[in-house]
């Protein structure tokens, strides 16, 4: 390969020797590293680039010098590593150029070639469609008015959480959970104020879960779910009447506007032929019970024995 | 005192045999039981418990670490050294707070003696 | 044909799980999130076989990373992934949720780079083990369907030593093939390798 060749490439070209010397420095590397080629040739690349030491870059020039392994380094994985910048302003702030580095050793020599091309344009990309696409997700995924879960997050949860309890042959509880009186409420305050009650109840729920992968999300109007993975119906009903006692404690005081909500438990072992569906009428029989019962109560369906009970 | 007894646990017989010259070379008074899995281990320990213990990290069914545990619960005496390639801090730190040494794989002169010098050392 | 007897499956499966070992060390450090590898199986088996091999149900489309090596014998080395398995990798380690379409360059370059480590780690531990040296080639990705796995026409190899490789990341378990594929020749100097290796260690 000729020099002036390489003085043309759109990437930088470094070759270094056995002792990691280097060899060749193309136009390239001036430009963007602001080192001169006479600088360059012979210095150790750790010298020139100190960010070097003890970076996967270094484990790869090694592979490449003693094993004779060629080696990529990806900017998905990698963080900008090389002090190279896309234009002079950048070196001011330290905004380096995303970076792909291939690692060769040389055929029938000692010494490895070192390629590196700048994808910033791409990475940059890349990151603005990531973020888009995260905060699509994020979107459809999430109930804007409470900003729990929404309707399609509750299905993809209950159908991934029935399948593993299924797989794995442990139990799942899912609790439904609907606000009492809510119509009248909104009747009597407006919608606005039905708005307010919604986002408050939501919080006061989302608060009272466990860490341990309980999942909310609003089901519909003044209807919440809960699925608790890996529950039995025992652990089902503690949770349920925490978060009953924890909306009656922070809404029921305002003698004018008390809110309250009844909880529906649904418990069983996913079995052959039984889908998430079971459980979730299960689990709204249980809320009419608890409804029946005369509201702002747990009532709570085993599917496994048929038991529907209110709790005292 | 009675002669050391080292159990090997590995699920590579390859590696049981490595282990097993080694020490048959630089240990040979010691005697020496194998096991090819965790339940096999703990089974053996049942049977006599070992001075020292050789344990593999990446087996199929119970991992090293839990069988070194089980091993541990009971009998805290035995000296274990866990073998493996993965070096992961994470192995690494679960293998130091139950007081058990580490080598790497694969399996040579030097990684057991690495292993003896563990096993050897007062505790 | 030649078959690998027991102490040799034994050896080779030991010599590859510590391969894997020392990638999910390495990976472990790029992601920073603790990487599981591990290779239960070793086979050997005619190419034309590979196909059925590999067509289980979730077979239906690959990714794939493939890099050539050359020394005391060549070797094609392919680290093959059912398509939805790859995506799985791959969201774990740059954080992001990707149907199939939506993979471009900069995924793929991941990939590439995941198929590397776990390549080069494999034949690292081969060359130290066996004292010999290979020279590797860089990886290429592809994607490719059961009909044509995409690597058979690019080389001269007839048979295969596969190896079944789990990978555990964030709780998710991917499951892969690693795949060597080796000329008549390649072959007969792999199983020289392996038998000087195994004498030299004292275990024939």
């Amino acid at each position: 390969m000729s020099e002036a060749l390489l003085d043309h490439l759109e990437v930088g070209v470094v070759l270094l020797d056995a002792q990691q010397r280097i060899q060749l420095w193309n136009t390239w590397l001036v430009r963007h590293a602001g080192i001169e080629e006479s600088t360059a040739r012979n210095a150790l690349l750790s010298d020139v680039f100190p960010e070097v030491r003890d970076s996967r870059l270094q484990r790869a020039i090694d592979a490449a010098l003693t094993q004779r392994m060629a080696s990529l380094l990806s900017p998905g994985l990698n963080a900008p590593l090389l002090r190279l910048y896309q234009r002079p302003v950048d070196r001011r702030v330290d905004l380096r150029m995303r970076q792909l580095i291939h690692i060769v050793p040389l055929k029938g020599a000692e010494g490895c070639l070192i390629q590196i091309t700048d994808v910033t344009a791409s990475a940059r990309r890349e990151d603005q469609l990531r973020t888009q696409s995260t905060e699509l997700r994020d979107r459809t995924y999430r109930d804007t008015l409470t900003g729990i879960g929404n309707r399609r997050k509750f299905d993809e949860t209950i159908n991934m959480e029935f399948r593993r309890a299924l797989r794995g042959n442990t139990v799942l509880s899912l609790l439904m959970i609907d606000i009492d009186h809510f119509k009248a409420y909104n009747d009597s305050f407006g919608h606005p104020a039905g708005d307010v009650c919604l986002k408050m109840v939501a919080k006061a729920l989302a608060d009272g879960l466990r860490d341990s992968g309980d999942q909310i999300a609003r089901y519909g109007g003044e209807e919440f779910a809960v699925v608790l993975p890996a529950t039995d119906g025992a652990g089902a009903c503690l949770v349920a009447e925490r978060l009953r006692t924890q909306v009656e404690a922070a809404l029921a005081t305002d003698r004018h506007r008390p809110v309250t909500i009844s909880v529906g438990v649904g418990t069983m072992h996913p079995g052959a032929g039984s889908t998430a569906d079971s459980l979730i009428s299960g689990a709204d029989m249980a809320l009419y019970q608890a409804k029946a019962d005369g509201r702002n109560r747990v009532a709570y369906f085993n599917l496994d024995d048929g038991n529907l009970a209110t709790l005292a | 005192m009675t002669t050391p007894l080292l159990l090997i646990v590995d699920d590579s017989r390859t590696s049981r045999m490595l282990i097993r010259g080694l020490i048959a070379q630089l240990r040979p008074d010691w005697r020496l039981v194998e096991a090819g899995n965790g339940d096999e281990a703990l089974a053996a320990v049942e049977a006599e418990v070992p001075t020292h213990v050789s344990m593999d990290v990446n087996m199929p069914g119970m991992s090293g670490l839990e069988a070194a545990a089980r091993i541990r619960i009971k009998h805290p005496e035995v000296r274990i050294v866990m073998c493996t390639a993965n070096i992961q801090e994470s192995t690494r730190n679960a293998a130091a707070q139950a007081g058990i040494g580490f080598v790497s794989k694969p399996i040579t002169e030097r990684s057991v003696t690495e292993s003896l010098a563990f096993w050897e050392a007062a505790p | 044909m030649r078959e690998l007897d027991e102490l040799q499956q034994d050896a080779l499966g030991e010599i590859f799980n510590i391969g894997v070992g020392r990638a999910a060390g390495a990976l472990s450090q790029i992601v920073h999130s603790e990487i599981e590898l591990s290779v239960p199986q070793v086979e050997l088996v005619p190419i034309n076989q590979v196909r059925s091999t590999l067509s289980g149900g979730e077979f239906l489309h690959f990714s794939s990373v493939s890099q050539s090596f050359s020394g005391p014998f060549d070797a094609e080395a392919v680290l093959i992934f059912p398509e939805a398995n790859a995506l799985v990798i791959v969201s774990h380690m740059l954080g992001t949720h990707l149907s199939p379409e939506e993979l471009s360059e900069y995924e793929q370059e991941a990939m590439c780079e995941v198929g590397n480590i776990i390549l080069n780690a494999c034949i690292s531990v081969l060359a130290d083990l066996f004292h010999v040296e290979f020279n590797g080639g860089l990886p290429k990705h592809r994607f490719s369907d059961r009909d044509g796995l995409g690597f058979e026409s690019d080389y001269d190899a007839e048979f295969v030593l596969l190896l079944k490789v789990s990978m555990k990341i964030n709780q998710a378990n991917v499951v892969g093939h690693l795949l060597f594929l080796l000329g008549v020749q390649s072959l007969e100097a792999l199983f020289d390798c392996l038998e000087k290796y195994l004498i030299e260690q004292g275990l024939r």
